[in-house]
């Protein structure tokens, strides 16, 4: 891959994820103990606020600096401090023991002080409530001694116990880590989803595609290996939609094909006929008028020939118009029947009727339905003469329920001529029958033949 | 006598058709498209229209013959596959033909769109040993010279066997037809009425000559 390239891929985009996530670390985390800080302040008003060694160097450090001070700038000092620490207690002896200076005003501190009291007082602040500090004044420390007592509330304690500093560390760890791990599950989820998200697009492209068959090409952006998995299927689309398009303009030249052929067949034998019967009607000798009836049956077989091997060309292609519906197979036949009845008669044959008063209810296309049985009784009227029979009856069964159509013709065997004329109809009659999920057979034999056209399941009664 | 119009572009069929339906007793019209058929529509008892037409084809022409005069019977001719059009076809034609066609059942066929769509003329209708005035709903037994008198639905039924002839006609395709309703059930009704016709017409209505039955699969009225 080249450089250019790397730098557009996956895993190039993803370092970047990481990359920022390392940025945000450190503001993560300042933002976590931050913000800890504040829940403890704001929850357990915890922080201490003060620290011991802090106050006891600053109270030392003021005390040293006022060694030359007058007794008035002593004062201002002194009332700055306790502006520091207003929860304080603060006082300054001088060095004859008098209380110069106490804030607040009202405090517990003796006025004057002697030796013993000097050292009872530092005796009992000893580790008592409140923390106090003395330092002593002057240079020489012999100019008194300023106090400071702040309630022992106000510290840190550096070993202090209490519930929330023991759990504190551990707290704080998992805090933290929790935290740090959950904002890399983020920054990696949402580069995720973006992922996600253009695949399913090519996922509902393609879903598109096969529900509707309109193929539709998704936007390219970027130039990573997601994006030449768009790119190949782009190109795919493409080139079915183009297919797709060639097979149509097939299709319809096709057609016109076909149609042309049939046209071009049929009009010229037209002519014939037409001329064959002209010739019937003049004087001719009983010979004559015998070659013109056969003539006049074999372009009548032309044009069944031609009807048939047009429709099978139609229909092997799965282009003859299909549209089934529910209807009464046995009116249908009857009504069939009936139309073939007097062309039967005419050709003196005995029709024997055996159809039931019922109703059955098929799934059919009722020009299908038709074709296959005018191709059926074609077939008896024109192989099986001699047996001048032809029967149509039901059977109806358990598992299933057959039409039958039965001739005493010599059988399909001891047919001489043209039993591939026989044939194309009958492989229409087999391909109808499948295409309706029927099913049909031939029993013949040299005492005739049967049809039969089923269904497996039980009938339905209307 | 009845007016045909013949619509067909190719000339060698076209000759012998005219000539053939011309010597039969027709009066034909014979156009090579179909262009200004609405023009000659006037007067013309059936229409013969052959679907492969240079120009506006076949199909558009019938549409518009049927739309002009709804009455009109039209019978199409059909060089092309069988199925598709006759699907198309039976949309609006009344029959259908494919080529090659016999001469004769090309006149039969015409001879029963004319019977079917005709306007009953003055002249009764000679069945056997009645006859049938169509236009006054009359029906007079030549023989004894008495009227039959029919109910509406028996004279309907008459009706359309003539309309039919030599046709076996199912008990569904008559019902339908006389009572104008699916055949749910309507075989008694049927059956009675028969049974009433024949009681009236036939001269020995057990041993019926006018209304065969055709066992198993209808009836039927020769001429």
């Amino acid at each position: 891959m080249s450089r250019g390239k790397w730098r557009k891929s996956l895993l190039a985009q993803y370092l970047v994820v990481v990359v920022i996530f390392i940025g945000l670390v450190p503001l993560l985390n300042s933002a976590i103990i931050w913000g800890y800080r504040q829940f403890l302040d704001i929850e357990h008003g915890i922080t201490p606020k003060y620290e011991y060694r802090e106050v006891e160097e600053t109270w030392h450090e003021a005390a040293k600096k006022m060694a030359g001070d007058s007794d008035a700038v002593r004062e201002e000092k002194l009332k700055r401090l306790k502006e520091k620490y207003p929860e304080a207690t603060v006082f300054w002896v001088d060095g004859e023991g008098v209380t110069r200076l106490k804030l607040p005003r009202d405090a517990d501190v003796p006025d004057e002080w002697t030796a013993p009291m000097a050292v009872a007082f530092m005796k009992s602040s000893v580790l008592a409530d409140p923390f106090t500090v003395v330092a002593l004044l002057g240079e020489d420390e012999q100019d008194g001694f300023m106090t400071i007592q702040i309630p022992r509330s106000l510290f840190s304690a550096p070993a202090e116990q209490n519930m929330y500093s023991m759990l504190t560390p551990f707290v704080a760890f998992f805090v933290i880590v929790g935290l740090n791990v959950g904002l890399f599950v983020f920054l990696s989820w949402l580069f995720f989803s973006r992922i996600r998200r253009r695949l399913t697009t090519l996922q509902q492209a393609m879903r598109e595609a096969e529900v509707t068959g309109d193929f539709v090409t998704v936007p390219v952006r970027k130039d990573d290996e997601i994006a030449d998995l768009e790119r190949s299927f782009n190109r795919m689309a493409e080139q079915l939609k183009e297919s797709r398009e060639r097979e149509q303009a097939e299709e319809q030249l096709r057609r016109e094909l076909i149609a042309n052929l049939s046209h071009d067949l049929r009009t010229p034998l037209t002519v014939i006929r037409g001329h064959a019967y002209s010739l019937a009607q003049e004087d001719l000798s009983e010979k004559g008028t015998r070659s013109l009836a056969v003539i006049d049956d074999k372009i009548r077989y032309l044009g069944e020939l031609i009807d048939n091997l047009l429709s099978f060309s139609l229909l092997t292609a799965g282009k003859y118009p299909y549209r089934p519906e529910r209807l009464d197979v046995v009116r249908l036949l009857r009504a069939i029947t009936a139309s073939w009845y007097p062309l039967l008669e005419r050709e003196s044959f005995d029709v024997e009727v055996k159809l039931p008063e019922l109703e059955i209810f098929w799934e059919v296309d009722k020009q299908w339905f038709q074709r296959i049985w005018d191709n059926l009784f074609q077939n008896a009227l024109r192989y099986a003469k001699e047996g001048k029979y032809v029967g149509v009856s039901v059977q109806v069964g358990n598992e299933r329920t057959c039409l039958t159509l039965e001739d005493r013709g010599p059988g399909l065997e001891n047919t001489r001529t043209a039993s591939k004329g026989a044939g194309i109809g009958l492989s229409i009659v087999s391909l109808m029958a499948e295409t309706m999920d029927l099913k049909w057979h031939i029993e013949s034999s040299e005492q005739g033949t049967r049809c039969f056209l089923c269904k497996d399941s039980p009938y339905s009664r209307s | 006598m009845k007016h045909i119009l013949y619509v067909e572009d190719e000339r060698e069929i076209g000759e012998w058709v005219e000539r053939d339906l011309t010597e039969r007793g027709y009066r034909v019209t014979w156009l090579t498209d179909g262009n200004r058929v609405l023009e000659h529509l006037n007067g013309v008892d059936l229409v013969i229209l052959d679907v492969m037409l240079p120009g506006l084809d076949g199909f558009t022409v019938g549409h518009r013959i049927k739309q002009h005069a709804p009455d009109l019977p039209v019978l199409m001719l059909s060089a092309r596959t069988a199925v598709e059009d006759k699907v198309e076809g039976l949309s609006f034609a009344d029959d259908y033909l494919t080529k090659p066609f016999h001469p004769e059942e090309l006149a039969a066929r015409v001879e029963v769109l004319l019977r079917r769509f005709g306007t009953p003329s003055a002249h009764p209708v000679k069945l056997q040993h009645l006859d049938i005035y169509m236009q006054e709903n009359r029906v007079v037994d030549r023989e004894t010279g008495r009227e039959v008198t029919l109910t509406g639905k028996e004279y309907r039924l008459l009706d359309f066997f003539l309309r039919h002839p030599n046709q076996i006609l199912t008990k569904e395709q008559l019902y339908e037809a006389v009572w104008d309703e699916p055949f749910a059930g309507g075989e008694n009704t049927l059956m009675v009425h028969i049974r009433h016709l024949r009681e009236k017409i036939e001269r020995n209505p057990s041993q019926p000559t006018i209304i065969q039955t055709v066992r198993g699969l209808g009836y039927r009225v020769k001429r």
